[in-house]
């Protein structure tokens, strides 16, 4: 499967975290050539006319030696015992909220690239929601932000939903549409709706790995 | 499994969706740092000999890199933005072409030099 024509379909400002994206691509891209510019032009500099006395000579090959097997040691000798430890694949993730379980769908796409700020900013926004939820449970949940793209299936085009989400509810709703950024919400299926669906292998999961 | 090994497989494991357990991570990456400052320290009592100042830059913009990539993993788990994968593969690719490059020239600085002082004598 080829992406043909990536195209981002956000209902709120879209334009915008391209740009942002495409920004932060750019500079990071011309930290990393100046970095690279950097140390190659140090290491081309090195005893650059310089005329080393027989003792300058020798401090000179022993630090060039320990260098070398410093930079050894850092490549090959650095380790991190059991570092998988802290990971758990996807495949074994069982998400809980409230009396609600389910496994996390498999990923069959790479999922939209979002700037890291937009995400953090997401992130925030959704805290607040489950802050302000857990207040007031009878808050209406909906969507003001989907990400689609999409993708070529043997020529035929055909739309996929992404994996990007914001959800407010209208407490949210109302300090976004000072700003007039919000297009018309689809409404989220209720909690009542996602149990009825729930298959009879979820529904009996008593003891999930890992609860969020 | 080498220290830029497992930031790199993390940082796959971030993009594929894959859960971190932030204490467990916090210990691994705490256990990284420790061990990076104690090449560091190591390093900084060597001598400095004039003319290879370019060494000890080059060497500092890897160890950079490399905290920064521990940093932002950090930053990716806790604040759930596994967005920052790429960023992660970055720094730590650029610290292990540095470290190479390194390695590479300062061998060869040394052969040379060695050489000079076969032929010398």
């Amino acid at each position: 499967m080829k992406i043909a024509s990536p195209g981002l379909q956000a209902g709120l400002s879209a334009q915008r975290q391209l740009w942002q994206l495409v920004k932060a691509q750019r500079q990071a891209s011309q930290e990393r050539q100046a970095g690279q510019a950097f140390v190659a032009q140090q290491l081309a500099g090195l005893l650059l006319g310089r005329d080393l006395t027989p003792e300058q000579q020798l401090e000179v090959v022993r630090k060039l030696s320990a260098t070398s097997d410093l930079a050894r040691r850092v490549l090959h000798d650095l380790s991190v015992p059991d570092g998988n430890q802290a990971r758990i694949p996807r495949h074994n993730l069982v998400i809980r909220t409230g009396g609600v379980a389910w496994r996390p769908f498999p990923m069959t796409y790479r999922p939209v690239p979002v700037a890291p700020l937009q995400k953090r900013l997401q992130n925030r926004m959704a805290l607040a929601l489950q802050t302000h939820q857990a207040t007031r449970s009878t808050a209406p949940r909906v969507c003001v932000l989907t990400v689609g793209f999409q993708v070529d299936c043997g020529g035929g085009l055909s739309l996929q939903g992404g994996a990007d989400r914001v959800e407010l509810s209208s407490w949210g709703l109302e300090s976004l549409a000072l700003e007039g950024q919000i297009l018309k919400p689809p409404t989220l299926p209720r909690p009542r709706v996602l149990v009825q669906t729930l298959t009879p292998e979820l529904r009996e999961l008593s003891n999930p790995e890992i609860s969020i | 499994m080498t220290l830029h090994h497992w930031l790199l497989e993390s940082a796959e494991a971030l993009q594929q969706g894959d859960h971190f357990q932030a204490e467990r991570l916090e210990s691994l990456l705490h256990h990284a740092r420790e061990q990076l400052d104690d090449l560091i320290e190591e390093w900084e009592n060597q001598p400095q000999p004039e003319g290879l100042e370019g060494l000890d830059e080059s060497l500092a913009e890897a160890f950079e890199n490399l905290f920064e990539a521990l940093d932002l993993l950090e930053l990716a788990v806790k604040e759930d933005v596994p967005e920052l994968a790429p960023a992660i593969q970055t720094r730590t690719l650029d610290a292990m072409d540095i470290l190479r490059d390194v390695e590479t020239t300062a061998l060869s600085h040394y052969q040379m030099l060695e050489e000079e002082a076969g032929l010398e004598s």
